[in-house]
C-alpha cells in the first residue's frame, strides 16, 4: 500500500486489531501475518504500520510491552486491550456493512 | 479505564521523552533489520540485503516523525520545546532580558499594588449583612449652609416610629472613655449605640451575646462590649472576661460580648469599646440637639428613592409640628457603601488610571526592546524558515519568549506590589477606610494574571508578526544590520516612544498640580503658631467631678502645676483642638436683632482660658482678650474671629454688642452669654483647606465642659515635655488618663495627611514614567545612530565635522521628544480636569505647574538624547565605511 489514505487508514487499523485478536505481537511480525494471511495481495509498509501502531496506542485500543523474540532480541510487543475487543467488533461490523454499499453500488449503478 | 492508560502515556511522552524516543529508535531499527535478514536469507549478499531493506522501509526519520505525530502529543511537546528554546535564548541575553523583566515588574508590580488598594477600600462588600439594602440618614439644612449633619435623637425616635420604608433603625455616637482598675488609667474611643444597630447591620457577637433592648434603656444601660483588638491586647483573648465587670469614666459595667474584628461604623473605625445608647428624659426636649448618626435598613421591596420620598414627607411633617426647632430640617438616605468610600472614590480611580498610564509605558518599553531584538535575529529567523520552520510554529515561538518574559517579570512584579503595599500599610493616612485590610489576595492576584497575558499580546504579538513574515533572500543576503530593515523597524519604536512621552508629561502635570496645591497648602497660615507647643486631652469622669466647681478646680491646679515646668511659658485650655476636625456650633442670637429660632444663624462655640489666645499665638485684632477681671459674678463676656465680626457687623462695629449662644447639651443647660469685648484672628479649625467659621470664644470659668485639650507652649523641643505632663496629671489623679499627646505641629500635619499621600503616590507614578520613557527615548536613538551609522560616516568622510553630525542626530531626536511633550501638555490641559477636586486654591492649568514640567522633561530628554549623539560623532568614518 502506498501512502494511506483516509479510507485506507482506517481499514489498516482493523486489520491491525485482527491479527492482534489472538495472540500479542511485534510490528514485523504483524506485517507479515497480514502479508500471509491475504495471500501476498497486503504489503503492509514501515512508514504506514508504525504510525498505525502508536496511534491505536494513544487511542487505548492495544497495550505495548517490551519482551523478547525467540532469537533472544528484545521487541515492542502489542496486544489487544479489552477495549480494544469492542473496538475490534465495532469496525468489523462497520467495514461489513460499507463493503455491502460498494458491492451493491458496483452491481446495480 | 481506556483514559487513565491514555494520560500515563501522554505524560511518558512529555516527560520521558528520551525514553521514548529511544524505544522508537529501537522498534524501528528492529524491523530494519528483520528486513535486512530476510534479503540475506532469499539470497542477497549482505550489503545489498541492506540498501534494499532500507529503500523498501523508508526514511526512518520520517516515519519516526510521523509516529510522533500519531502519538497526539505533537502540541504539548512542541510547546515545551519552544519553552525550553525561548529560556535558553533570554538566558544568553542577559542584559535585554534583565532590562525587560525590571521594566515589566515595575509595570506589573504598581497596578496590582494599587488594584488591591481599589479591591480592598472600594470593591469589597462591607462586612455587613446585605450591605446593599443599608442606608445611613443623614440631616441637612440647606439655609443654614449644612448640606450634611448629624441627627438629633428626638428626631430619631420619631422617625422610626411613623416610617414604614425602612425593616429597622438604629442610632451611634462617637465618645471617649477612661479605662481603669486595670493597670494604668488609658482612654479608649467608644462608640455607644441603639440595641437594635446590631440586627439592623446584621453583625453578630464573636463571644457572648450583642445588648438587649433591656440594656438599651436609660438607668439600665450597664452593659459594655469589648472590640476584638481590645479584647485580644487587653483581656488575653480569653473567655473568662465574659460576665465581669469593668470601671469606665468610673462607672461599672458588664461585659456581655466581644464584637468581630471587621465591625465598624464608617468613618469610626477604630473603636475599642461598644456601649448602649440610651436616651434619658431629656430627649424630649431636646430636639435641637444634632449628634447622633442614624443606620437603617431598607425594606426588601422597598426602592432608596421611595424611602426618601417618605423621609420628605415625615421631616415636613415634624417641621410643621416643631417649628421652632425643626424648620428648614430635612434628612435624606444615602447608601452606607456610598457614603463610606465616596469621598476617596475619585482619588483613587485618578490614581488608578496613572498606575495604568504608567504600565502601558512599562509595556512599550519592552515592546521597543523587542523589536530591537527581533530586527537583530533576522538573520536567525531566515536561516530557520528557509530549513522548513512554518510561519505559525516561529509566531509561537516568538511569542513565547514574551510569554517567557511577562511570567518573569509578573511574578517579580508581585513581590513589588507585595513591599509596596508594606509600605502602603505603614505609611498611608489613617482617613482612607479599610487601607489597613489591603493584602495580595486571589482576585488580585487573578487580575495580574490576566494583565500579563494582555500584556504578551499587546507587545509580544506585533514584534513576533513582524519578524516572521521576513523577505528571506533579502535576510539571508544581508549578512546583518546595516540595510533599510531598521528604517522599517524604526517608525513603530518612535511612535512608541511618542506615545511613552506624552503619557508620562501628562502624569507629571498631574502630579506638579497635587505638589503645588499641597505646598500652598501647607503654607497657608493656620492662624496659630503651632512651633514649640505640645498638646494633650484630659477627659474628667463625671461621677467624681460632677460640678462646675470641681472640674474648675482641676484644671486650675493643672494650670499651675505645668506651669512651674522649665521652660514653659503659656498653658491655653480649649474644649475643641483646631484642626482636628471636631465640630461643635449651635444658633445665636444678636441683642437688638432677636428672631425665632428657626431664622437663626450658626456659629462655632469654643471655651478657652485666658491664656489660650497667647499659648496659640492668635493675634488679637480689636478690643481686648479676657482678663483676671473677668470671673464668675462679673458681666459676662465673649471674644469673637475676625470672620463671624465681618460676617455679621460688616461695618466694624461688633465690639461692645451682646450675643447669646442657645444651649447645648455637654456644655451646660445654660446659655452662654456675654459682650463682645475682643475680636481674634481667624483659626483653620476643621483644616487648612477649608475656610474658618464664625467662632464664639467663652472664658473658661463659665460652665465649662470636662473634657478639654492643653496646649502647653514652650521655649524648647516641645516632646521633651511629654513625661513631665504625664506625671503632673498622675500626680493630680492617678485615675485620669492623658491622651492625643502630641506637638501641634503633628496635629496639622495629620490634618494634610490624606493629601500628602495622593501627592506622594502620584509623583512616583510619575518620576518612574518619565525614567521609564527617558530610557526608551535613549533606546530608540541610540538604534537610529547605530542603524545610520554608515550613512553618518560617510558624511565625516566628505568632511562634514563631528558637531555637524551632533547636530543632526539631535535634531532628529529633539524633534521627536518635542512631539510627545506637546502631545503631553495638550492631553495634560484636557485631563487634568479630573483632579479639580483634589486642588485648592490652584487651577487645572496652572502655569507654574505645566512650566515646571515642561522644563523637567526637556532636561531630561536632552540627557537621554545627547549621549548616543555624542557617541556618533565619534564613529570611525573608515571603520564605517568597511562594514558596508
Amino acid at each position: 500500500m502506498g501512502k494511506p489514505s483516509d479510507l485506507v487508514q482506517g481499514t489498516l487499523d482493523v486489520l491491525i486489531l485482527r491479527t492482534l485478536a489472538l495472540e500479542p505481537k511485534h510490528g514485523w511480525a504483524i506485517a507479515k501475518r497480514i502479508e500471509q494471511v491475504s495471500r501476498e495481495v497486503l504489503q503492509v509498509q514501515q512508514g504506514s504500520l508504525y504510525p498505525a501502531l502508536h496511534r491505536l496506542e494513544q487511542q487505548g485500543w492495544i497495550e505495548a510491552k517490551w519482551g523478547e523474540t525467540e532469537g533472544g532480541r528484545k521487541a515492542k510487543f502489542y496486544s489487544l486491550t479489552r477495549a480494544g475487543r469492542g473496538q475490534l467488533e465495532r469496525e468489523k461490523a462497520q467495514w461489513e456493512r460499507l463493503s455491502a454499499a460498494i458491492n451493491l453500488v458496483l452491481q446495480k449503478a | 479505564m481506556r483514559w487513565t492508560g491514555q494520560l500515563r502515556l501522554r505524560l511518558r511522552t512529555l516527560f520521558g521523552r528520551q525514553n521514548v524516543e529511544r524505544e522508537l529508535d529501537s522498534e524501528l531499527r528492529f524491523h530494519l533489520d528483520n528486513q535486512i535478514a530476510e534479503n540475506v536469507a532469499s539470497g542477497m549478499p549482505p550489503e545489498d540485503a541492506r540498501l534494499a531493506a532500507l529503500r523498501k522501509v523508508g526514511g526512518l526519520t520520517q516515519i519516526a516523525e510521523e509516529c510522533r505525530d500519531a502519538r497526539g502529543t505533537a502540541f504539548l511537546e512542541s510547546l515545551v520545546q519552544d519553552i525550553r528554546y525561548g529560556l535558553r535564548q533570554l538566558w544568553r541575553a542577559p542584559a535585554f532580558t534583565a532590562i525587560a523583566i525590571l521594566t515589566l515588574a515595575l509595570g506589573l508590580g504598581a497596578n496590582t499594588a494599587m488594584f488591591s488598594v481599589i479591591n480592598a477600600v472600594l470593591l469589597r462588600p462591607l462586612p455587613y449583612q446585605d450591605p446593599d439594602r443599608l442606608v445611613q440618614i443623614i440631616d441637612a439644612n440647606p439655609s443654614k449652609g449644612f448640606p450634611r449633619f448629624s441627627s438629633s435623637p428626638t428626631n430619631f425616635l420619631d422617625w422610626r416610629a411613623q416610617t414604614q420604608s425602612f425593616a429597622g433603625m438604629a442610632a451611634a455616637q462617637g465618645t471617649t472613655v477612661t479605662l481603669t482598675g486595670r493597670g494604668d488609667a488609658i482612654r479608649l474611643s467608644a462608640v455607644k449605640v441603639t440595641p437594635d444597630l446590631f440586627s439592623v447591620l446584621g453583625v453578630r457577637a464573636i463571644q457572648g451575646r450583642t445588648f438587649t433592648a433591656e440594656e438599651g434603656t436609660y438607668g439600665s444601660d450597664k452593659a459594655v462590649l469589648l472590640s476584638f483588638a481590645l479584647w485580644q491586647q487587653r483581656f488575653g483573648g480569653s473567655k473568662d472576661v465574659l460576665n465581669t465587670t469593668i470601671k469606665l469614666n468610673d462607672k461599672t459595667y458588664t461585659v456581655v460580648g466581644v464584637t468581630p474584628p471587621e465591625f465598624r461604623l464608617n468613618k469610626l473605625s477604630n473603636f475599642d469599646v461598644t456601649l448602649p445608647l440610651a436616651f434619658g428624659p431629656q430627649v424630649e426636649t431636646q430636639r435641637g440637639a444634632h449628634f447622633i448618626t442614624v443606620y437603617a435598613r431598607l425594606k426588601p421591596h422597598v426602592s432608596l428613592q421611595q424611602a426618601n420620598e417618605e423621609m420628605k414627607v415625615i421631616t415636613a411633617r415634624l417641621a410643621a409640628a416643631y417649628p421652632d426647632k425643626n424648620t428648614g430640617w430635612t434628612a435624606f438616605a444615602l447608601p452606607i457603601t456610598d457614603y463610606v468610600v465616596g469621598s476617596v472614590r475619585p482619588a483613587m480611580l485618578i490614581l488608578f488610571g496613572a498606575v495604568g498610564f504608567l504600565a502601558l509605558i512599562a509595556c512599550a518599553n519592552v515592546a521597543n526592546l523587542l523589536l530591537s531584538r527581533s530586527v537583530s535575529r533576522r538573520h536567525e529567523i531566515s536561516v530557520r524558515c528557509a530549513l522548513g520552520a512554518s510561519r505559525t510554529r516561529l509566531t509561537r515561538q516568538l511569542l513565547t519568549e514574551s510569554l517567557l518574559l511577562c511570567v518573569f517579570g509578573a511574578a517579580l512584579g508581585v513581590a513589588v506590589a507585595a513591599a509596596a503595599i508594606a509600605l502602603l500599610k505603614k505609611f498611608g493616612p489613617t482617613d482612607v477606610p479599610r487601607l489597613g485590610t489591603v493584602e495580595l489576595d486571589g482576585m488580585v492576584l487573578g487580575f495580574t494574571a490576566a494583565l500579563t497575558l494582555v500584556a504578551t499580546i499587546l507587545f509580544g504579538l506585533a514584534p513576533a508578526w513582524r519578524a516572521a513574515r521576513v523577505d528571506l533572500n533579502a535576510a539571508l543576503k544581508s549578512a546583518s544590520r546595516s540595510t533599510s530593515g531598521g528604517h522599517d523597524s524604526a517608525r513603530p519604536r518612535r511612535l512608541l516612544v511618542f506615545g511613552e512621552l506624552a503619557l508620562s508629561v501628562i502624569l507629571l502635570a498631574g502630579a506638579g498640580l497635587l505638589i503645588r496645591s499641597f505646598v500652598r497648602l501647607s503654607f497657608t497660615n493656620p492662624g496659630i503658631d503651632p512651633a514649640n507647643v505640645l498638646t494633650f486631652n484630659v477627659s474628667l469622669p463625671g461621677k467624681k467631678y460632677s460640678t462646675v466647681e470641681q472640674s474648675t478646680l482641676f484644671f486650675d491646679a493643672l494650670s499651675a502645676k505645668l506651669g512651674a515646668l522649665p521652660g514653659v511659658t503659656k498653658i491655653g485650655e480649649v474644649n475643641l483642638l483646631p484642626a482636628s476636625g471636631d465640630q461643635w456650633s449651635s444658633s445665636f442670637v444678636i441683642r437688638g436683632r432677636e428672631m425665632p429660632e428657626q431664622n437663626r444663624p450658626s456659629t462655632e462655640i469654643r471655651v478657652v482660658n485666658r491664656d489660650y489666645f497667647q499659648a496659640m499665638r492668635i493675634p488679637l485684632l480689636r478690643g481686648r482678650s479676657f482678663a483676671p477681671t473677668d470671673r464668675p459674678g462679673s458681666p459676662p463676656v465673649l471674644v469673637i474671629s475676625d470672620t463671624m465680626a465681618r460676617k455679621f457687623w460688616p461695618n466694624g462695629d461688633a465690639l461692645g454688642h451682646y450675643v447669646t449662644v442657645d444651649a447645648q447639651p455637654g456644655l451646660s443647660n445654660d446659655n452662654t452669654q456675654g459682650q463682645i469685648i475682643g475680636i481674634v484672628g481667624d483659626v483653620h479649625d476643621f483644616g487648612l483647606d477649608i475656610e474658618p467659621a464664625p467662632t464664639v470664644y467663652a472664658p473658661l470659668y463659665q460652665p465649662g465642659p470636662s473634657d478639654m485639650n492643653i496646649v502647653v507652649r514652650t521655649a524648647g523641643d516641645p516632646t521633651l515635655l511629654a513625661p513631665a505632663v504625664r506625671r503632673s496629671v498622675a500626680e493630680l489623679d492617678p485615675v485620669l488618663a492623658v491622651a492625643d499627646l502630641a506637638p501641634m505641629e503633628t496635629v496639622l500635619a495629620t490634618s494634610l495627611a490624606e493629601r500628602r499621600f495622593y501627592m506622594m503616590l502620584l509623583s512616583i507614578f510619575a518620576a518612574i514614567a518619565l525614567t521609564l520613557a527617558a530610557i526608551g527615548l535613549y533606546g530608540v536613538i541610540s538604534y537610529t545612530v547605530n542603524q545610520r551609522s554608515s550613512e553618518l560616516g560617510i558624511r565625516m568622510a566628505l568632511g562634514a565635522r563631528p558637531a555637524q553630525v551632533l547636530g543632526m542626530v539631535l535634531w532628529d531626536a529633539l524633534g521627536l521628544a518635542a512631539a510627545g511633550l506637546t502631545a503631553g501638555v495638550l492631553g495634560a490641559l484636557m485631563l487634568n480636569q479630573l483632579l479639580k477636586k483634589m486642588l485648592v486654591g490652584i487651577s487645572t492649568t496652572d502655569a507654574k505647574a505645566f512650566l515646571g514640567t515642561i522644563l523637567t522633561v526637556s532636561v531630561i530628554v536632552v540627557i537621554a538624547c545627547y549621549v548616543p549623539a555624542r557617541r556618533a560623532t565619534s564613529i570611525d568614518p573608515t571603520s564605517a565605511l568597511r562594514s558596508e
